[in-house]
């Protein structure tokens, strides 16, 4: 629900039912000098001051991971519903590609939510060649602007953009769209296009409802509104006119388009968001495309075949994934991994050094490093100056140096004397740059393993001591943060099953 | 002056500066990690007295005054933090890097190794190639991402018969040189995803560990087999490490390796089979010694010390040929 405090400004959008496209936030004053004098990313700006400013409200939408349950739906629902959920963002190359890239290179444009491993279901005006005061990219030689289809496949779909529980912002995870392959079919608002990879596999997929649900059905949309990282909102259906479900009590922004309409009851998609009315007085409008117009229209949603949408379809298809992918995993290989593959020289406390070793204690730096040289990890330090990874802290390297921290890592580096091949490309574009942002990669957990990687150490009786003595405290606190990250999680799970069995129980009474 | 590329706490370029200074010689230690962000390089050509200076540490270096480098850890470049955009980071590295690589060309210094031939030494498949030419035994090998050559060769060798390893791995993944149980043949197709080093097992008696420095051969025995893990000697750290002799014709292709791989220093990892036949494994251009230099007494960081500071008339250690 807004609250109204002052006049809004920035807002481009000529008739109510004009769709509603991200803000600008270069021709927004206040904005843009608040960026500049602070060295803001649009990313980095505050939510609250980015609605005051342009609706002239703040509003009830909470980042997905901070959730507080309050809005009509519960955390467990946006935890298990928020993962599918991606935002749309222009190619920030395309100064590289086009003569005129216009104003929108690295902007995230739209929401949407996979519903299926590889496809993205959003808003059709998201590939629109106008709209939003935007300057789009113009064909090469000419000033026409690029097709929708061109439009599709120079932007990329991003997930995992949200802040976590501590308000940190997280590393999005980035996949290519390959094809538009549905665009404004039957004149209504959506789009499908295919993303490389299966990030479905990874984040899950969200099941379309068959029906639109009724009046007074609690809805819920997440997204990214104003391009800014994930949010939930939640609210009841209004009324349905035509194509349209509307919902004026759900506050959302431009960059919101695309965003599932989330049935509290079941998680299914019954709408697609288009349209957001914002504005002090409250006469704007949200609306969206009815789910039964839009799977009439759609010949790649009809295919998906038939759901049964019920809670165990949710469970099956996401909580239970993430419980034995993701956390047993962690628990199990990432834990044991990194107390053992840890010892990253520079790191292993000397006194536990010392203590295996007292008799090599010939002077205080003798003992460490005779001994750090025979570290487990001693195979990569053999590597000798071609690996810098060695000396630095687990965490580091990669994350701090960036792509080319390769080219250092070398010395000689061989990528870079080929700075152009495709090795070169592939690595700067797949390894997290020094600002901890994803490069276009197919990065995330739960993929195949490499064989060496796929089979267990062995030298576990060697290592034995070593587990034991070695896990300073960091490491003991992300132990205790996985372990406590697993707990929720089961606990989640045994309330959905609980849930579950008494619905199932319902069933199965004969008086009902 | 003597230049040591490496980090503030390498213990081994300590103790190598303890030695250069116990013989009246400077070396100063240069850490990459400092430029650009904290040293500045003026590089001058063509014009009268042209300086070649990097101030570093509030100290100007003369670089045209260094008469040999060792190449020992070299730490990515420091670059500035004001540079925010990925892009333009992406470019000023690969700017600082053409500037320093070009750096390292026109001093001239002996180098301890020759960065280009130590990075190439490093390259696995090609050391088994050179020490096959210089006259040294070897396992048999298959480097493969083909699952069907994977399992035609452990056939052949025999599960529990074949060791398996990765060629570095990285700094946050990477496993111990293991030998293939049964089980993990089920998962053999994941070899197409990364190449695997598989090997014939090689039944030994100890591990060897040579260290050479120049003309000096330090030969180490390290006792694996009584360890807690025998297949790889590095996975136990209560082992015992003594000066050995090498077969000679070991010595020879360790001799005849390092100067076709163009090495000054090489740490190489071998086997001894029972019959007393040594078999290479491995070579590392700048693997560790102090580990074998603590328990042997062998003088391995004078001799890198002295390597440093005599000037050798040796072409090969030259990168100005």
């Amino acid at each position: 629900m807004a609250k109204s405090k002052k006049e809004g400004v920035g807002h481009v959008q000529d008739s109510p039912n004009d769709p509603v496209f991200v803000p600008n936030f270069d021709q927004i004053e206040s904005l843009k000098k608040k960026m500049t004098e602070e060295s803001l990313t649009p990313d980095r700006l505050d939510y609250g001051d980015i609605r005051e400013t342009i609706c002239g409200t703040t509003d009830d939408s909470q980042p997905v991971e901070q959730y507080d349950g309050s809005l009509g739906v519960t955390r467990a629902f946006v935890d298990t519903h928020q993962s599918p959920v991606g935002v749309l963002r222009w190619h920030t190359n395309l100064a590289s590609v086009y003569t005129n890239p216009g104003n929108v290179a690295g902007v995230r444009w739209c929401t949407g939510t996979l519903i299926a491993d590889n496809l993205f279901l959003t808003a059709g005006h998201c590939f629109d060649q106008t709209g939003g005061g935007w300057n789009r990219p113009r064909v090469n030689g000419t000033s026409n602007i690029i097709s929708s289809q061109e439009i599709a496949t120079r932007m990329n779909v991003e997930f995992n953009f949200q802040v976590n529980s501590a308000g940190v912002q997280q590393s999005p995870v980035s996949f290519a769209v390959e094809e538009l392959i549905e665009y404004r079919l039957d004149g209504l608002d959506f789009a499908i296009v295919r993303l490389a990879g299966n990030p479905g596999q990874q984040f899950g997929v969200t099941r379309l409802a068959e029906d639109d649900g009724t009046t007074g059905d609690m809805i819920c949309i997440i997204g990214h509104p104003a391009g800014q990282p994930k949010r939930i909102e939640a609210g009841p259906i209004t009324n349905f006119d035509d194509f349209r479900v509307r919902y004026n009590d759900i506050d959302t922004l431009g960059g919101n388009s695309g965003s599932g309409i989330l049935r509290a009851s079941d998680g299914c998609i019954v709408g697609i968001h288009t349209n957001g009315g914002c504005n002090a007085a409250m006469t704007g409008s949200n609306f969206g495309l009815r789910v039964t117009r839009m799977r009439a229209a759609s010949p790649t949603i009809q295919g998906l075949g038939a759901h049964t949408n019920t809670i165990r379809d949710i469970i099956t298809s996401t909580v239970a994934d993430r419980i034995t992918t993701v956390v047993a995993d962690r628990l199990t290989t990432v834990r044991d991994d990194r107390i053992q593959t840890l010892p990253s020289f520079d790191q292993v406390p000397t006194s536990i050094l010392r203590d295996r070793r007292p008799t090599t204690v010939v002077d205080d730096l003798r003992p460490t490093n005779v001994l750090r040289d025979r570290r487990p990890t001693s195979i990569i330090d053999d590597r000798g100056p071609t690996n810098i990874l060695l000396d630095r802290g687990p965490t580091s390297v990669l994350l701090d140096q960036g792509p080319t921290s390769f080219i250092a890592d070398r010395g000689t580096d061989p990528i870079g004397d080929r700075k152009a091949s495709g090795l070169d490309k592939q690595f700067s574009d797949r390894i997290p740059d020094r600002f901890g942002n994803l490069r276009g990669g197919l990065f995330g957990e739960g993929g195949a393993m490499p064989f060496v990687m796929a089979t267990p150490h062995h030298a576990t009786g060697a290592m034995a001591g070593l587990q034991q003595t070695y896990t300073d405290d960091s490491e003991a606190a992300q132990i205790e943060e996985l372990v406590a990250y697993y707990e929720d999680l089961s606990a989640m799970a045994e309330e959905i099953l609980a849930e579950m069995a008494e619905i199932e129980a319902l069933f199965d009474d004969p008086t009902n | 002056m003597i230049l040591i590329l490496s980090s503030d706490d390498d213990i081994h370029a300590h103790h190598v500066m303890q030695h250069i200074a116990e013989r009246g010689h400077e070396a100063l230690l240069l850490n990459l990690a400092d430029f650009p962000k904290d040293a500045q390089l003026v590089f001058e050509a063509g014009m009268p007295n042209a300086r070649r200076i990097l101030h570093y540490r509030n100290q100007p270096i003369d670089l045209s005054q260094v008469t040999s480098v060792w190449w020992r850890r070299p730490q990515p470049y420091g670059m500035h933090p004001d540079v925010t955009d990925p892009v333009l980071d992406n470019f000023a590295i690969h700017e600082v890097d053409e500037a320093i690589q070009g750096l390292w060309l026109s001093l001239d210094a002996k180098w301890i190794n020759v960065p280009s031939r130590d990075q190439d030494a490093s390259r696995k498949a090609w050391q088994l190639d050179v020490a096959r030419a210089a006259g040294l035994s070897l396992p048999r090998t298959l480097i493969t991402t083909d699952p069907q050559a994977a399992r035609a060769f452990i056939d052949r060798e025999g599960v529990e018969r074949t060791i398996y390893k990765p060629f570095q791995g990285s700094e946050d993944a990477w496993r111990e040189t293991r030998l293939l149980k049964a089980d993990e043949l089920d998962k053999i197709d994941a070899v197409k995803y990364a190449p695997v080093i598989f090997q014939e097992y090689i039944e030994a008696t100890c591990d060897l560990r040579v260290t050479v420095v120049g003309d000096h051969i330090f030969a180490a025995a390290i006792d694996s087999q009584k360890t807690a893990y025998r297949v790889d000697f590095r996975m136990d750290m209560n082992v015992d490490i003594t000066p050995t002799i090498l077969a000679p014709q070991t010595e020879a292709g360790i001799r005849a390796l390092m100067k076709r791989l163009g090495l000054t220093y090489g740490a190489i990892d071998l086997r001894r089979r029972p019959n007393g036949e040594e078999v290479f494994l491995e070579i590392n251009p700048a693997g560790q010694w102090l580990f074998v230099e603590d328990q042997t007494g062998q003088p391995i960081s004078k001799a890198i010390a002295d390597c440093l500071i005599d000037k050798v008339a040796e072409d090969r250690v030259h990168l100005v040929a």
